[in-house]
């Protein structure tokens, strides 16, 4: 896959607002919306990559900075979870929905011969 | 803001996740087993895409629920009871024992449909069980209407059951109004139409016509969601609300109702009634103004239904 700078720059400043709004700690949900927001722009599975290193970097940076107090170690699974299905969403209807539409166009010339 | 000596239940962005996107999978399940009921075999695709929605949404809303308990490592106390296991915990009366039920007999639901779709689609190369999955989302057979029918009814419960949990609350701001389940539903119908329409239209999935009849059920549907919503306003009024309450106010009358609500029930109405687009894409940008206001109530009624004065 090519890793452009601009694309390593828009990852790098989504990692950094995930950073400071994980000063709630309820706020590592949004982890989710950045993941589909990855998945639908990158539709590619890559995006599960790059969505759960985002959000990895995300809570190091807000746990060092101590935005994460008291520290939980579920916070981070969930988050982990969430980031992780939110890229499959976004980059998997992307990835599943035509090849299911290109299916049912075959079905429909089959049927009408 | 107001005295009250009722505490909040202490609600973060998990529950407004939770809200949003469940609100999405029960309507996003509803309307596709419409369209199986109703629709035409073309509308299958879109139909897919509202089964390929609910079943990931439910897995994400289970994960921002046992975030939300505070211990998620007892989050099977939910389902089992920890003396007697494995016997089942189900209590009538409790509104949170009702809804786990529903969500997990939802994931059930969601499950078979989310099979079905993958071997319709030609995804997944079914088995024997895949085979059955197919059967009970054909509308040509007894089996598949019975099916369809309770699928469509318990998608609308998953959409209604959070604004029961809501009215049980006690908080001052919410509790026993009686308009929330109808108006939980009718947030959520619309913005699930709005992602399967979004969806559909980006990947080029289904007809014209068929987006337009999943557009025109969303239009419905928000049209009933405004007039509940004023309705609620009403019936709050004086009271303690986040409708009154500072700038939760200017975040619902200034933002959401014209923003969220009015603009896009106008776009979509005329684009998918009248066949005129008001605006360059007025269907897309009707869609996703709807997803974001739906978003922005979730906030509003979570996190401003919170937001009141405890005078201790």
């Amino acid at each position: 896959m090519e890793i452009d700078g601009r694309r390593l720059a828009i990852l790098a400043a989504i990692t950094l607002v995930q950073a400071v709004l994980f000063y709630d700690e309820t706020a590592v949900s949004l982890t989710f919306l950045f993941g589909i927001g990855i998945g639908i722009w990158l539709r590619s599975w890559s995006a599960v990559g790059w969505a759960l290193g985002s959000f990895l970097i995300a809570f190091a940076l807000a746990a060092v900075t101590g935005w994460l107090e008291p520290l939980r170690i579920w916070e981070l699974i969930f988050g982990a979870g969430l980031a992780l299905l939110g890229a499959l969403i976004g980059a998997g209807i992307f990835l599943l929905v035509p090849r299911g539409a290109g299916a049912e166009a075959g079905e429909r010339v089959a049927r009408t011969g | 803001m107001h005295d009250t000596f009722v505490a909040p239940p202490g609600w973060g962005w998990d529950i407004v996740l939770y809200f949003f996107f469940g609100g999405i999978a029960g309507g996003a399940y509803f309307l596709a087993s419409l369209l199986r009921l109703v629709g035409r075999r073309a509308d299958r695709p879109l139909s897919r895409i509202g089964y390929g929605l609910a079943l990931p949404l439910l897995l994400a809303c289970t994960i921002f629920l046992i975030k939300d308990l505070g211990r998620p490592e007892r989050f099977w106390h939910m389902v089992f009871q920890s003396e007697r296991f494995p016997n089942l915990m189900f209590k009538w009366w409790s509104p949170i024992s009702f809804g786990t039920w529903i969500v997990m007999l939802f994931g059930l639901f969601s499950f078979i449909s989310f099979l079905a779709a993958l071997a319709e689609g030609g995804v997944w190369r079914a088995p024997a069980g895949g085979r059955l999955a197919a059967r009970l989302h054909d509308p040509g057979s007894p089996l598949g209407v019975v099916f369809l029918v309770v699928a469509c009814i318990w998608g609308l419960l998953l959409t209604a059951y959070t604004g029961v949990l809501v009215m049980t609350t006690n908080t001052p701001t919410w509790s026993h109004d009686p308009l929330l389940p109808a108006t939980h539903m009718a947030i959520a119908v619309p913005a699930a139409a709005a992602a399967i329409f979004l969806i559909a239209r980006l990947t080029g999935a289904g007809d014209p016509v068929g987006r337009e009849r999943v557009l025109r059920t969303g239009v419905l549907a928000l049209a009933f969601g405004l007039i509940l919503i004023l309705a609620g306003a009403v019936h709050q009024y004086g009271g303690v609300s986040p409708f009154f309450l500072g700038a939760w106010a200017f975040l619902f009358w200034a933002v959401i109702l014209p923003f969220g609500i009015v603009v896009p029930l106008v776009l979509l109405f005329f684009a998918a009634f009248r066949g005129r687009e008001l605006v360059r894409d007025a269907p897309v940008v009707g869609a996703v103004l709807l997803l974001f206001g739906a978003l922005l109530f979730r906030v509003l009624e979570v996190l401003g239904g919170q937001d009141y004065f405890i005078p201790y």
